[in-house]
């Protein structure tokens, strides 16, 4: 609590404003330490060892500029734009997973002829699927949405699965006796009880996928942010390629966040108990 | 309204070689409006017999009729209140009390009469907008008893309602059960393992003895209501019943 603050010497007296600031930045000291070290590094002691090794990192003060460049020109928003599209439009096709893994979860027969589909096809990494995707499609997007998506459905599919078989026994007995036929109950009984359990599916998905895309950019497309750090490793440009990482890691980061919102708003009762 | 009969049920588990008795020829009867409790030990076969009732499962053998109709399936004529209360997590106290009216397709005004009028009765007025985790387990109990009674049932199932309330919540909801069902009389089977929340609650005490689950005996508590747990008559009672499921531990 005001721990934090009590242990330097601000005065009593001192609203609480210094000590909120002050508790926000404190995580970042480590961070900001590091990113002055690293600026150090590259400034005094990699020129003096070796003039070719400097160019093999980048220092923080040179990457901003070529990030600035890099937004300026609309070349990096070019690139993230692709980016997103096919992960957009990846989610879009993978979201099929989550009436399949109902179905699944829901009626016996459907889970036994699929089991085993899923069971083949699941232990194949993504990025084991991009030469023959390579050859079935091209280079492009088409290419890339296919690898993304595998890197999405099975993380959706089993999640939904799980938590359509982990859906309490008697809310269905209570729906079912207060009158709730199959559709009902599938719709607002069954679906409702396992959304958290989707939701979860959902941003593990959207994660994985990303991680796919990044992979299918490096060598199956011609715009995308990893094709521009594919790209810029070719010309030397390590900047570019380090902007790149950094766009991926905060793009990354940005869609996980929107996720944790659309789970707030999808299921304002399960924050009650702290949420997930 | 609420005429309930068991005709020599008997309920087998598991596949065959590898079969568990629950329960054996159970038969007895109840009046439209009687207060019933079924009272055993863990394990007798209390929750499996309500569950028949209920229609969540099959009898292997016998016949179980509400007002002459062969009980076939879950249906709002028979509504559980659970041991876990099972209210909907994501619907609020007026949802979760509205689902089983809005599966009868009432219209919305006819509707919030109905709610509001049981959540009056339970007295939740104030609550209506809080989802089940914001609340106590005794109001959460409340909410259960809201909504299984909403749908006008001709007979209301409770399984160890009260066994998860500590003893100031437990006599209390007891106390408002019989108020509730005072003012709006109904056909209630009620399980517990309490010899005291049996004759404090019922008309006609089931006793069952496990192992299979058989009916010992099934009395009338002839005393007046609300019951007085000093009274010769209770206390004679009490020292009865605790002599039936005591002979049956010992047995
Ligand atoms: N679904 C089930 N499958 C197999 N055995 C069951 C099942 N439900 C209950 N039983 C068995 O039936 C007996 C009675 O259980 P139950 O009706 O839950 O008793 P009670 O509610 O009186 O504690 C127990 O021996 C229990 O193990
Ligand atoms: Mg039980």
């Amino acid at each position: 609590m005001s721990g934090a603050a009590a242990g330097t010497a601000v005065p009593v007296i001192l609203p609480a404003r210094r000590a909120n600031w002050y508790r926000r930045l404190k995580p970042l000291v480590l961070l900001a330490g590091l990113v002055v070290l690293w600026q150090l590094v590259c400034l005094l002691w990699l020129p003096r060892l070796d003039r070719q090794i400097a160019i093999l990192l980048p220092s923080p003060v040179q990457l901003a500029s070529t990030a600035g460049k890099l937004i300026a020109t609309g070349e990096l928003p070019h690139h993230l734009a692709d980016s997103l599209r096919r992960e957009a439009v990846a989610f879009a096709l993978a979201l099929w997973a989550v009436p399949l893994g109902i179905a699944m979860g829901w009626w016996r027969g459907i889970h036994q002829q699929f089991y085993p589909v899923v069971e083949i096809l699941r232990p194949i990494p993504p990025l084991a699927w991009i030469p023959l995707s390579i050859l079935w499609f091209g280079l492009g997007d088409v290419q890339n949405e296919f690898i993304i998506f595998l890197g999405m459905v099975f993380p959706i599919l089993l999640n939904t699965l799980e938590g359509v078989r982990q859906v309490d026994r008697n809310l269905i007995r209570a729906a079912r006796s207060l009158g709730a036929g199959e559709a009902v109950l599938l719709r607002r009984v069954v679906l409702k009880a396992a959304l958290p359990q989707i939701v979860t599916g959902l941003r593990v998905g959207l994660g994985f996928g990303w991680m796919a895309l990044v992979a299918a950019e490096l060598v199956g497309a011609n715009s995308g942010l990893g094709f521009l750090i594919n790209d810029a490793r070719s010309l030397l440009r390590t900047d570019i390629v380090v902007v790149g990482m950094l766009a991926i890691g905060v793009a990354g980061l940005t869609i996980d966040f929107a996720l944790r919102g659309l789970a707030r708003w999808l299921l304002p009762w399960s924050q009650q108990q702290g949420g997930r | 309204m609420g005429r309930v009969s068991l005709a020599g049920v008997s309920k087998t588990y598991g596949d065959p070689g590898q079969t568990v008795t629950a329960l054996t020829n159970v038969s007895f009867e109840l009046a439209d409006g009687e207060f019933c409790a079924i009272l055993g030990h863990s394990g007798c076969g209390k929750t499996t017999l309500l569950n028949m009732v209920a229609g969540f499962e099959t009898p292997s053998a016998g016949i179980i009729r509400v007002e002459d109709q062969p009980v076939s399936g879950p249906g709002w004529e028979r509504t559980m209140v659970f041991q876990d209360y099972a209210l909907f997590p994501w619907a609020t106290v007026r949802q979760n009390v509205a689902f089983g009216l809005e599966m009868k397709k009432l219209p919305a005004d006819a509707r919030a009469a109905i709610v509001d009028h049981h959540l009056d009765l339970v007295e939740l007025t104030g609550f209506a907008d809080r989802y089940p985790d914001q609340l106590s387990g005794g109001m959460r109990q409340r909410v259960a008893i809201a909504r299984a009674l909403a749908v006008s049932p001709r007979v209301l199932l409770m399984d160890e309602p009260f066994g998860a309330l500590d003893d100031q919540t437990r006599r209390y909801m007891q106390e408002e059960l019989v108020r509730i069902w005072r003012r709006e009389p109904k056909t209630v089977m009620l399980v517990t393992h309490s010899i005291d929340e049996a004759i404090l609650l019922a008309d006609k005490i089931v006793v069952l003895s496990s192992r299979p689950g058989r009916i010992k005996q099934v009395l009338s508590v002839d005393l007046e209501r609300p019951r007085d747990e000093d009274s010769p008559d209770y206390l004679a009672l009490k020292r009865y019943l605790r002599g039936l499921i005591h002979a049956e531990t010992a047995a």
